[in-house]
């Protein structure tokens, strides 16, 4: 599978991604991670979380790091392939954003 | 701070609700996560509001994620379901009907029998009408002896006699509903009373009835048949899919 074939990814997937291209984190975490402004401002719960993980882990975006802490909460991290996917999301949202600023379709962009 | 055990255990029994598999690899650590997200809530109320929204939405969309990789398991079992609930709905729907046909002669019996129990004059159309042309109710006196007294319908110029049973059993309980086939072709609801004198019977051709129950049974089959056309090819589309991922 070629990392285009995924695109455009999901919000939830991509906001996912995000924190995980920082560093290995566990679930809430991500959540967190996730709920900032500059982390995508997505708001989820444990249930979409931990969905969303499920198919990431099945399309081998993330990968589990086998280590948990005193609380038994697993750690998750991008793999290549999911940093490739999350490098083709990113450029190809480049190129939108910029195809909005060329345009002027924006006001101030 | 902890969250409230009865919440907290109304959303570990919602969790059940999950396919097994992704409730064993995640289960621990969706509570967890619950319990850190908690920790962390601007309200009690909206956090749980939340958590419960979100679980719901999950367990759907895991459950189709599921129902599409085991989607032959899936539609089997909600073929089992789904016909035994379309069942249980025909009968019901055929018995409504039928026991809609028993309604305007249960009344009409009523009204002659406290007639007749009062003594009054008995008001009866003299009008009478072949069964097997007509379909509205009629109604007709057979003595304590079961032979035909009087009558507002014939079969072939003769007041037409139910079964000898029906007789007894009216003399053992007092009143009866039966569907009476006086001639093949010919099915009528029938409402029977015991009364002083003999016995009252009023009766209706089912042939309305009959049409509708045939009706209901075109469109309740239809409705199976159209379910597990979807079913077939729901499943069969998860066969091709897990096929191709070979």
């Amino acid at each position: 599978m070629e990392a285009n074939d995924l695109l455009p990814l999901s919000p939830v997937v991509f906001a996912i991604l995000t924190a995980l291209a920082e560093g290995e984190k566990h679930g809430y975490a991500i959540m967190k991670e996730a709920n900032l402004q500059e982390g995508g401002g997505i708001t989820m719960g444990a249930g979409t979380l931990y969905g969303s993980l499920d198919r990431m882990l099945k399309t081998k975006l993330v990968e589990e790091t086998g280590s948990t802490d005193n609380e038994r909460r697993r750690y998750y991290r991008i793999t290549e392939f999911g940093q490739r996917v999350f490098e083709a999301e990113v450029n190809r949202l480049k190129l939108t954003l910029a195809s909005v600023s060329r345009k002027n379709l924006v006001q101030g962009a | 701070m902890k969250p409230n055990p009865i919440l907290l255990f109304c959303y570990r029994l919602g969790m059940l609700l999950y396919p097994r598999a992704f409730r064993k690899t995640y289960g621990e650590q969706l509570l967890l996560t619950l319990k850190d997200a908690y920790v962390e809530r601007r309200s009690s109320i909206g956090f749980w509001l939340g958590a419960y929204l979100d679980l719901s939405g999950s367990i759907l969309r895991q459950r189709w994620e599921d129902a599409k990789n085991h989607s032959v398991r899936y539609a089997a079992a909600t073929a089992v379901v789904s016909s035994f609930a379309i069942l249980v709905m025909a009968i019901l729907w055929q018995q409504t009907l039928r026991r809609g046909a028993d309604q305007p002669q249960g009344m009409i019996v009523d009204t002659m029998a406290s007639q007749m129990a009062r003594g009054a004059p008995l008001r009866i159309s003299n009008a009478s009408a072949e069964m097997n042309s007509t379909v509205r109710p009629f109604l007709i006196f057979y003595g304590n002896d079961g032979k035909p007294k009087w009558s507002t319908v014939f079969l072939n110029r003769k007041i037409p006699t139910p079964p000898t049973g029906i007789f007894d059993n009216l003399s053992r309980d007092g009143s009866e509903k039966f569907t009476w086939q006086p001639q093949p072709g010919i099915r009528v609801a029938a409402v029977a009373r015991s009364v002083k004198g003999g016995f009252l019977v009023a009766g209706r051709s089912l042939q309305f009835t009959e049409v509708r129950e045939a009706q209901a049974r075109v469109i309740v089959v239809s409705l199976w048949l159209v379910l597990m056309a979807t079913l077939i090819g729901f499943a069969a589309s998860g066969l091709r899919r897990n096929l191709l991922a070979v």
